[in-house]
């Protein structure tokens, strides 16, 4: 399924709000909470990683993984918090207002 | 934020730190992964860089050091083109900030728009004199009582009065100022206070504003100085502020004399005698009021004068008055026009520079077509050749525009030291905007010699220049331009040289017309009697005797003469009678600038007598009298008229 555009960072943040992943874990994340229909290339998550930590929504730091790992794990700050918050409401009213004016599908006469 | 960030980027230490991260951190990332699962991890890794910075800026940034390493390899060529963009831009820019600062910047005074110069005006005298006459008090008055014209009318004077109390008397520059003069040009005091209403009384009025720079030498800044007392003339007055350090007086027509007078009396100090409420003495500024244009302003002042004049023309002699805006009376129109055409000449020497410039890159370029080929050939695009040839353009322009403002900064200093027509020659200033200026000149120039350059390498013709064996292929198209080039330089250079002609023509024009009298070998002193020590004429008279006979006693001295004025230098302009002639009504009397000189001083200058045996006269002056014999020396119009005729005028030196 192809991603909205802008969708991406909001669902980025998202995926950090249980805790601290690195790259990888987002991109995992992303694919199993969309239950597998969201397939989101890692050539266009990385760039988004870069561009919310110059934002300051998320930091980075290098720890050990669960493999015994050195990763680079990111994590929301209070400002990304924020960002989400807001982003999160603003996905709510269009996808309210998307509804409206869609309504029940209509079956093909 | 992340701008910021993204600008610290482009640090080079920063900017490899950043890539090293991310190669360590997507080389992790891989291990984790199944094989293959990230998919394109060195495009993942580039469009990341991409974020991290701003890859056109960084890929400019590179091109610019390039452009530098390269010019520096070239010093000859990248010497001779600093050379001649440093001295275009350097004398545009110089030119600019007295430009700026002469016409473009407006006068500190608050609503200067609406400030405007009053003066009396005798429409059969010669501009600029005529129309700008000093005004009397009578008249002053009644501007003073108008309604609806002027929110203020305010007057001032500058005279010389001499200091007393101190251990080498000079004569100081003096403002007579009435109380809300300083209020209408926005001034304020630094310390104490200016004027009050009510010193404007006689009686009231022993009271003086000291200038900052009065302030500075007599009293080192001590605010103790508030308060105490300074002997000027005869009478002892109470200091009671300082002007703020920036005040300043509009400048008028004269240009040569900008007052700045050192103390501040108030006007009533002016008048002595009943004789000076009808001298024309004053300097009168007005504010108009918001609802009042100029005209309806110059209007009403007009109709009030010819109202004055025909009720009383002995009281009120000049028929008419005038109003000019200050912005006019602070400036001359010559000298606007004179600014902008030589700011129109250096800027034509500009571009002639850049046509030869343009010439020299293009003939550099047609060198470099074999590394331009190659660079093409290895699969860099026209575009970026077209950038990278720009940037050097512009590492060059900017590099003369930097020696520019140094010399722009070298000519300013000189002409603040020399004496030059400049009515505020310490207000020209490398500002932000003069530096804008250099910095608009050197983009412009930019585009101006590296265009043409620039698009015809991005023409070369891969396979010709790399099948030439010459290394050096020029090919025709770039020949052409060049040629077009060196035509416009020239047409360029033959209408700069045309009107530089024709300025030195004129030039050597007035050099030649001569003034009248021999300035080799002359030393002027000037010389400033304490009137407390010489009180009287006599007194005077006994130092400037004992003065010449010294003088003349000085080996090597031919000649010392003595007067109250130099040729060409200050009007004093005075009335006077001629015995045995009916006396004309007041409007018609006669008047001439004069001055006092002893029996020698025609000679010192070498001046010619044009008519009468003894009585010799000098041309170009007005009246010259002798000042012990009672004889006069006129000249040619005044001869004609006066001849033989006796003038009867207060002797003794003044």
């Amino acid at each position: 399924m192809e991603l909205l555009q802008g969708t991406l960072d909001m669902l980025v943040l998202r995926s950090l709000i249980l805790g601290p992943l690195h790259g990888y874990g987002i991109a995992k994340a992303l694919k199993s909470q969309s239950g597998e229909a969201l397939d989101i290339e890692f050539g266009s998550l990385y760039p988004a990683l870069k561009r919310l930590e110059l934002k300051g929504w998320i930091n980075s730091s290098w720890e050990t993984s669960e493999h015994n790992r050195r990763a680079k794990f990111y994590k929301l700050t209070a400002p990304g918090k924020k960002q989400l918050r807001s982003e999160h409401s603003k996905w709510t009213e269009f996808v309210a207002a998307v509804a409206r004016i869609m309504g029940p599908e209509e079956t093909a006469k | 934020m992340s701008g910021w960030r993204r600008l610290l980027n482009l640090l080079p230490g920063r900017r490899r730190a950043a890539e090293a991260d991310v190669r360590e951190e997507l080389e992790a990332l891989r291990e984790l992964a199944e094989p293959g699962e990230l998919g394109n991890l060195t495009l993942a890794a580039e469009d990341a860089r991409a974020e991290l910075s701003w890859p056109r800026l960084e890929q400019w940034a590179r091109d610019l050091a390039m452009a530098f390493r390269t010019l520096r390899r070239s010093a000859g060529y990248t010497l001779a083109c600093i050379v001649i963009l440093g001295l275009g831009i350097g004398v545009n820019t110089a030119i600019f900030s007295v430009v700026h600062a002469v016409v473009l910047k407006p006068l500190p005074f608050p609503d200067a728009d609406r400030l405007v110069f009053l003066w009396q005006k005798f429409p059969e005298m010669p501009d600029p004199i005529g129309p700008r006459m000093p005004t009397p008090r009578i008249v002053y008055e009644e501007w003073r009582r108008q309604d609806g014209i002027f929110s203020e009318v305010a007057a001032y004077k500058e005279a010389p009065v001499n200091e007393a109390g101190v251990t080498r008397p000079r004569t100081i520059s003096t403002g007579f100022a009435s109380a809300n003069l300083f209020s209408l040009l926005g001034a304020g005091a630094s310390i104490g206070r200016l004027f009050h209403a009510d010193e404007e009384q006689p009686g009231h009025d022993r009271v003086v504003v000291l200038s900052d720079e009065y302030f500075a030498r007599r009293f080192a800044r001590d605010p103790a100085a508030i308060g105490g007392s300074i002997t000027l003339g005869r009478d002892d007055y109470t200091v009671i502020g300082v002007l703020a350090g920036q005040f300043r007086l509009s400048g008028v027509y004269e240009g040569d004399s900008q007052r700045k007078p050192e103390l501040w009396l108030p006007l009533s100090r002016l008048w002595n005698r009943p004789a000076d409420h009808a001298a024309f003495q004053l300097f009168v500024m007005a504010r108009r009021n918001l609802n009042v244009s100029l005209d309806q302003a110059r209007v009403a002042v007009t109709a009030l004068q010819a109202r004055l004049h025909k009720a009383d023309v002995e009281r009120y002699p000049a028929p008419q008055a005038s109003v000019f805006p200050v912005e006019v009376e602070n400036q001359s129109n010559d000298l606007k026009l004179a600014l902008y055409v030589l700011l129109g000449a250096t800027g034509l020497l500009l571009l002639i520079g850049c046509a030869n410039l343009a010439n020299l890159t293009l003939a550099r370029t047609a060198r470099r077509a074999r590394e331009i080929s190659i660079r093409l050939a290895l699969g860099a695009s026209r575009r970026r050749i077209a950038a990278q040839l720009l940037t050097e353009s512009l590492a060059i322009s900017l590099t003369g525009a930097a020696a520019g403002l140094l010399l722009a900064r070298a000519t300013v200093e000189a002409l603040q030291r020399f004496r030059t027509p400049l009515p505020r020659p310490e207000d020209i200033e490398l500002n932000w905007i003069v530096f804008a200026f250099a910095a608009a000149a050197g983009l412009l120039t930019t585009l101006l010699f590296g265009l043409a350059p620039a698009i015809s390498a991005s023409k070369v013709s891969l396979n010709e220049v790399l099948k030439s064996r010459g290394g050096v292929g020029s090919t025709t198209p770039a020949v052409r331009r060049r040629f077009t080039l060196t035509a416009a330089g020239v047409g360029l250079a033959v209408i700069l040289l045309c009107g530089s002609g024709l300025f030195i023509r004129s030039f050597v024009k007035l050099v030649q017309t001569g003034l009248g009298f021999r300035t080799e070998k002359l030393v002027v002193a000037d010389i400033d009697l304490p009137e407390i020590r010489y009180p009287d004429a006599a007194s005077r008279r006994r130092f400037y005797a004992a003065l010449l006979l010294r003088a003349r006693g000085i080996p090597g001295v031919a000649m010392a003469d003595v007067s109250t004025t130099l040729p060409l230098k200050g009007i004093r302009i005075r009335s006077f009678e001629v015995a045995g002639r009916p006396k004309p009504p007041a409007h018609e009397t006669p008047m001439a600038d004069d001055a006092r000189v002893t029996p020698g001083y025609f000679r010192l200058w070498g001046s010619q007598f044009w008519r009468g045996a003894t009585s010799p006269m000098q041309t170009g002056r007005a009246i010259m009298r002798k000042a012990a014999m009672g004889r006069w020396w006129l000249t040619g119009r005044l001869w004609r008229n006066f001849s033989g005729a006796r003038i009867p005028w207060a002797s003794g030196w003044s």
